[in-house]
């Protein structure tokens, strides 16, 4: 053992007792999520305890408020993983005895891999089909992009067509206060995009409303903000965008517009001859393939409207093809294929009376990691079947012996 | 699940002074930094193909701030963000809202929505369904039953007081009781409950008010100045403004007073005959389709077996005829007519998409159906040949 793994911090870190506490940590943790939960909703609780480095927690105790710094669960769970690395892998002892044990924490290191990879990497969101519609993308639940879509007149000249897009993520807009910008850009584009303002839930009100906002006002139009929905889903943003000459500075103005998610009609440039159009709209994933809505099936309970059960027959096609594949999809029973699990997730319209056309909800999860959870546990019954095996045929061993040595006397 | 570290490890004296968490008082500091920070951005766009999710995007050109933004719904939840949203809807009624009624998100139920006073278990709603004039009293029982009344007969509405609602006589009445919705939702112990049931045609509206007594009881002359204030469509703003068809029918059809969501209706005989015209696709071919076998409890079809339908020509522009049979049921879920057929059309024109629909007892629709054929193909609108 060197002096570096004899060191009383390196010791520390790969120590059980460091292990307990980030258990005990995390335990804290799934606890106050699942309270908040109630209260915050589903995403907001998620985000602040299990995606997040750190966090304050207030407590009332006796009509104040006690402000507990915690950490979150990112940084226990980068512990947990340092944490393992040190103790289950530097520090142990390796040899024959305790393969089996190095094989286990292999495979917990390998579960901790699949959730920093899952947190890094995946994404989700859903698609909502009719009989007959099909869909390449995924919409997410709660994320947001700002897209600018070109305009083309369609080949007989009846009217206009989308072409490409250009898009910036949410990362770029969230947070936007005060005079601070982004200035978003693409060579192929003949303006830059100042975007200013970003309010996470918003409507947007004739400057002659009565309500009262400090948003600034757009062609006789400004951004009322609303309180933010728990249930992040629900909320309707609203964005200021200016088009400007390409590079030109912060400062520069251009021609502005409100973008708002809840907009009948997106906000439209005509720059250089070309017409486009720019939105704020939840974000879209690409996917390698198309799924196509054929057939979807809901039974109710008899006497009520809650459904028994509920699955669809989609058409999986490779990207511009006509024929594909036919898949059942139901509730336990997701397509997963190239790295994407679609689930069916649910149906709408809500109470809708007999008769009316029903359309079909996927939930779709982009997950590299998908199996790794799975791959994990069967590592970690492997290393545990060794590791106790080997402690059973010792055992056995022993017994032999001492019985050879009971006879032999 | 850690091995242990061998036992001469364990005997080294431990390092004294700080606590260990405060070896990591650098990796707070830094998060902390990497949070605070904030500013002006810099990005590129990336770039993508066309999406396509559900139906391709509409691709609309340059449209006014008012066009972008003055019909955006009250309340945003219905409006087709959220993936149970049903699909974008337009506002299609006007009314003196009380102040002290809140507008909610519309349901598929609920064409109309309020919370009263702010409370959860006060409300108001709009709702409409097709039926027939005794199902006024079956609805009326629905909701004496939710109030633990006993159900009223036939006689019991002849003294029954009247209203007003879209300027027809509506049936009114004012309940008390302990509230029950028998859907599981919550109750009021002492409820009170005002409602309007209107028939014409072969439409039921309904008007609601629940909650407790004593709110209600404070809330009547608000639900009786908004109901006579609720009118459609919108002047202006109508979701769907009347086209000036020109047609020509045989004399025994009786041409009906103007009615909402209708270019032109006739009473058929026995029958109902309704010609509207939607801008767009109205909702699809498709779905409007198996809408229609639905009402007759028949299964969807596929958008491939779309080719198997009987074409049409209409306004010169081919469509599609449909012959549909079985027990009728409308947009409720009662049967309005066992022995019932429909008889249709369903023709894109472009910029809109004509439906004819005649619905009734089986016989008179097929004894009227040449004339039905006959009478489409004599439609005629300004700008569609």
């Amino acid at each position: 053992m060197s002096a570096i793994t004899n060191n009383a911090f390196v010791r520390w870190l790969g120590s059980y007792g460091l292990c307990v506490t980030i258990l005990g940590g995390l335990f804290l943790l799934t606890a106050l999520g699942t309270w908040a939960q109630a209260e915050e909703g589903l995403y907001a609780a998620q985000t602040k305890y299990f995606d997040s480095f750190f966090l304050t927690e207030h407590i009332p105790i006796f009509g104040k408020t006690l402000v507990v710094p915690l950490p979150g669960a990112v940084t226990l769970m980068a512990l947990l993983a340092v944490n393992l690395f040190v103790g289950g892998f530097v520090r142990i002892r390796k040899n024959k005895r305790t393969f089996g044990v190095l094989v286990i924490h292999a495979g917990i290191g390998l579960l901790l891999l699949a959730g920093l990879v899952k947190r890094e990497a995946a994404n989700e969101g859903y698609v909502r089909l009719y009989e007959g519609e099909q869909a390449t993308e995924y919409r997410s639940y709660h994320d947001w992009e700002v897209c600018v879509r070109e305009l083309l007149p369609k080949p007989d000249q009846t009217g206009l067509v989308s072409g490409d897009e250009w898009f910036v993520d949410q990362v770029v807009f969230l947070g936007l206060e005060g005079d601070e910008v982004a200035m978003v850009r693409h060579p192929e584009l003949p303006f830059d995009l100042h975007l200013r303002h970003f309010v996470p839930n918003a409507r947007v009100h004739s400057e002659k409303s009565r309500d009262s906002s400090i948003y600034p006002v757009v062609d006789g139009y400004r951004v009322v903000p609303d309180p933010v929905d728990p249930e992040a889903e629900r909320n309707f943003a609203a964005l200021y965008a200016e088009v400007v000459a390409k590079g030109a500075p912060k400062d520069r103005r251009g021609r502005a517009g409100i973008l708002a998610a809840m907009e009948r009609y997106p906000f439209t440039v005509d720059q250089d001859g070309r017409l486009f159009a720019i939105e704020l709209r939840k974000r879209r994933y690409s996917m390698p393939f198309t799924i196509e809505q054929v057939k979807f099936t809901m039974e109710e309970h008899p006497r009520t409207r809650i459904p028994s059960v509920y699955s669809s027959d989609i058409l999986r096609k490779d990207l511009g093809a006509e024929e594909g594949d036919s898949v059942h999809i139901s509730m336990n029973r997701p397509l997963r294929e190239d790295g994407l699990v679609v689930f069916q997730s649910g149906y709408g319209p809500k109470d809708a009376p007999k008769g009316t056309p029903l359309f079909s909800i996927f939930a779709v999860v982009r997950n590299p990691s998908d199996r790794w959870p799975e791959y994990s546990c069967w590592v970690i019954a492997a290393g545990m079947l060794i590791a106790f095996g080997q402690r059973l045929v010792g055992y056995v061993n022993r017994q032999k012996r001492v019985l050879r040595e009971e006879v032999t006397e | 699940m850690f091995q242990p570290a061998p036992p001469r490890f364990q005997d080294s004296p431990r390092p004294s002074g700080r606590p260990h968490w405060a070896r990591f008082g650098w990796l707070t500091a830094a998060c902390l930094l990497a949070a605070c920070s904030s500013g002006d951005r810099e990005a590129r766009f990336e770039k993508r193909g066309p999406t396509f999710v559900g139906k391709p995007d509409s691709a609309v050109g340059p449209v006014s701030s008012s066009q972008r933004f003055d019909a955006q719904p009250q309340n945003p939840h219905g409006a087709g963000g959220a993936p149970h949203g049903g699909r974008p809807t337009v506002e299609a009624f006007v009314f003196d809202l009380p102040e002290t009624w809140q507008r909610k998100e519309r349901t598929s139920m609920r064409l109309l929505n309020f919370q009263i006073q702010e409370r959860e278990d006060a409300y108001c709603f709009l709702s409409a369904m097709e039926g027939e004039q005794e199902m006024v009293l079956l609805n009326a029982n629905r909701w004496r039953r939710q109030l633990g009344l006993p159900e009223w007969t036939q006689d019991d509405l002849q003294d029954v007081e009247t209203g007003l609602l879209f300027g027809a006589p509506a049936m009114r009445v004012h309940w008390e009781g302990p509230f029950d919705d028998g859907m599981g939702g919550a109750t009021i112990p002492e409820a009170g409950l005002v409602g309007l049931i209107a028939h014409h045609q072969s439409s039921l509206v309904f008007l609601k008010m629940v909650g407790p007594k004593e709110v209600v009881d404070a809330e009547v002359d608000h639900f009786d100045a908004f109901a006579a204030s609720l009118d459609f469509p919108i002047a202006g703003q109508d979701s769907h403004p009347k086209h000036q068809l020109s047609f020509e029918a045989p004399e025994a059809w009786q041409v009906q007073a103007p009615r909402p969501g209708r270019d032109l209706g006739f009473d058929v005989g026995a029958c109902d005959l309704s010609v509207t015209m939607l801008v767009g696709n109205g909702g699809g071919l498709l779905a409007n389709v198996n809408r229609w076998r639905g009402q007759f409890s028949l299964p969807p079809i596929r958008a491939n077996e779309i080719n198997t339908l009987e074409t049409f020509e209409a306004m010169g522009h081919s469509g599609h005829w449909l012959s549909l049979e079985g027990p009728y049921q409308g947009m409720g879920t009662q049967v309005l007519e066992e022995d019932g057929a429909l008889e249709g059309a369903i023709v894109p024109l472009g910029d809109h998409t004509l439906f004819v629909k005649l619905v009734g007892p089986k016989e008179a629709v097929q004894n009227e159906r040449d004339n039905l054929r006959v009478f489409t193909q004599s439609l005629h609108m300004e700008g569609h040949e």
